[in-house]
């Protein structure tokens, strides 16, 4: 009989299940998982069930290279264990698969519903691409065709893009890190950098087409959440004839094939030459335009002065003109009134009533007289008639006439 | 008193008051006024007044012609 302490206890079971298992056949346990869960981004611990059992089982984040989500079928590779300190009975997994491709499927319908739900694919956070890239990063094997297509579209359409490939392995086990990995980089070299130009405008994901399997890393929760955490603007083009891979949707902008991501990239120089001779084109029409109208008002402005004296000349001659049919017609008028006056005046000359056989008058003082009243008899009178004077002596006055008589 | 128009400096003229006095006169005359004398000097007035503005206006004409060309391209 031995007495033995808890913790040797538990140390000679553990050696025993590893001794046992280790000698015979490799193994894996296969079963459903439930109650995932990931703890402070380092370590996974999940239940793996059947309909009669169920097994915990523990492993660091960064070795599980499959999307695991609840009632997944997956078969786990690993040493069991009783962990002193909680005696707690645990697989801790050195590797987990997933129980068949349809498994695959399922698993990523769940993490695809999780992650929307968590809105890392809303199109509200989707940030647009600068319309004339300066500098990328370039995140893609530098072996794959899809790297070389994308490179070589781009020079044609455009040119002087400056490139920093990140290289990282593309499928297999470790491509979710590497990549995860590379973009991290990418991110801290633009946040490093003081200059302006030294920053990215765009990352850019690309890779060639393949199986569900060989794309599984672009399915990856952790390369998903890289991405959507990047500070760089985001281009993702997965080429294949399937299914959008969660690394595309979760990207704000995602390319159909690694030669459509060139084109939504950078823009054709042919286009942008057009546009530019267009502009060009549109000023330079302005601009004759604004010169014409002002070319214009200057030659107005030149010849106004020769209009001015013209006009004031034409002015001048009209108001002399003005004034000496004035002054003619007022001399006219003056002469027209003058005689008027004079025939009128004439008609009264005295002269030409003797001319009618009228004579005039006079007394010996040679005052006029125009009435019989003013005779007196014997008085001594001038006699004007028109061919001559005679004088004459009042011998006879009407009668009535105060006259003293000779008696 | 008016400068006389005869005076030798055609720019003791104002243009703007001469062109007005012309068009006085002009209009005196077609009033049909009596006094003959004023009449006469008004019209002496009225002919030197045009003969110095016409003066006055060939020579900004000639003026302008030699700013024109001082200024021209040739």
């Amino acid at each position: 009989m031995r007495i033995l302490p808890v913790s040797e206890f538990i140390g000679i079971v553990n050696d025993l299940l590893r001794e046992t298992l280790s000698g015979g056949e490799a193994f894996a346990v296969e079963g459903e998982v439930s109650n995932y869960r990931l703890s402070q981004g380092q370590w996974v611990t999940f239940d793996l069930k059947d309909d009669k059992g169920l097994l915990n089982v523990f492993m660091p984040a960064w070795n599980l290279n499959v999307p695991i989500e609840e009632g997944i079928k997956v078969r786990v590779y690993g040493v069991p264990r009783v962990y002193p300190k909680y005696g707690k009975f645990s697989l801790s997994a050195e590797r987990v698969e997933l129980a068949g491709e349809g498994e695959l499927r399922k698993a990523l319908l769940r993490l695809r519903e999780r992650l929307t739900q968590e809105g890392l694919f809303a199109a509200a956070r989707k940030r647009q691409l600068p319309r004339f890239p300066r500098r990328i990063a370039l995140i893609a094997s530098r072996e794959s065709a899809a790297y070389g297509d994308f490179v070589r579209i781009l020079s044609e359409r455009w040119g002087g893009l400056e490139i920093d490939l990140y290289h990282v392995l593309v499928q297999g086990e470790r491509a979710a890190q590497d990549i995860v990995r590379a973009i991290g980089q990418a991110n801290q070299r633009s946040l490093d950098s003081v200059r302006d130009d030294e920053r990215y405008d765009a990352l850019v994901m690309t890779r060639g087409g393949g199986s569900l399997e060989e794309l599984m890393a672009f399915n990856d929760e952790r390369v998903v959440r890289a991405i959507h955490g990047s500070i760089i603007p985001t281009l993702v083009a997965i080429g294949h004839e399937r299914d959008i891979t969660l690394a595309e949707e979760a990207a704000d902008v995602r390319g159909s094939t690694p030669t459509d991501c060139a084109r939504r990239l950078v823009p054709d120089r042919r286009d942008v030459l057009y546009e530019i001779a267009a502009i060009v084109e549109s000023v330079e029409v302005a601009m004759d335009s604004e010169l014409e109208r002002r070319r214009n008002v200057l030659e107005r402005a030149m010849s106004a002065p020769s209009f001015w004296v013209q006009a004031r000349t034409h002015e001048l001659q009209t108001l002399q003109r003005r004034v000496v049919v004035g002054a003619e017609g007022w001399l006219y008028t003056l002469k027209q009134s003058f005689d008027s006056c004079l025939r009128v005046v004439s008609s009264l000359d005295p002269k030409r009533l003797l001319a009618r056989g009228y004579s005039i008058i006079r007394d010996s003082a040679g005052k006029y007289v125009t009435s019989v009243k003013d005779l007196k008899l014997g008085q001594e009178i001038a006699l004007e008639m028109k061919d001559g004077k005679a004088g004459a002596e009042i011998n006879k006055l009407p009668d009535g006439a105060l006259q003293p008589k000779l008696l | 008193m008016p400068k006389s128009p005869t005076s030798k400096d055609p720019k003791s003229v104002d243009t703007a008051k001469a062109f007005t006095e012309l068009e006085e006169i002009a209009v005196w005359f077609e009033r049909g006024e009596k006094d003959l004398d004023q009449g006469l000097q008004k019209f002496e007035r009225a002919m030197a007044l045009a003969e110095a503005l016409k003066k006055r206006l060939t020579e900004a004409e000639n003026k302008i012609r030699e700013i024109k060309k001082a200024h021209s391209p040739e």
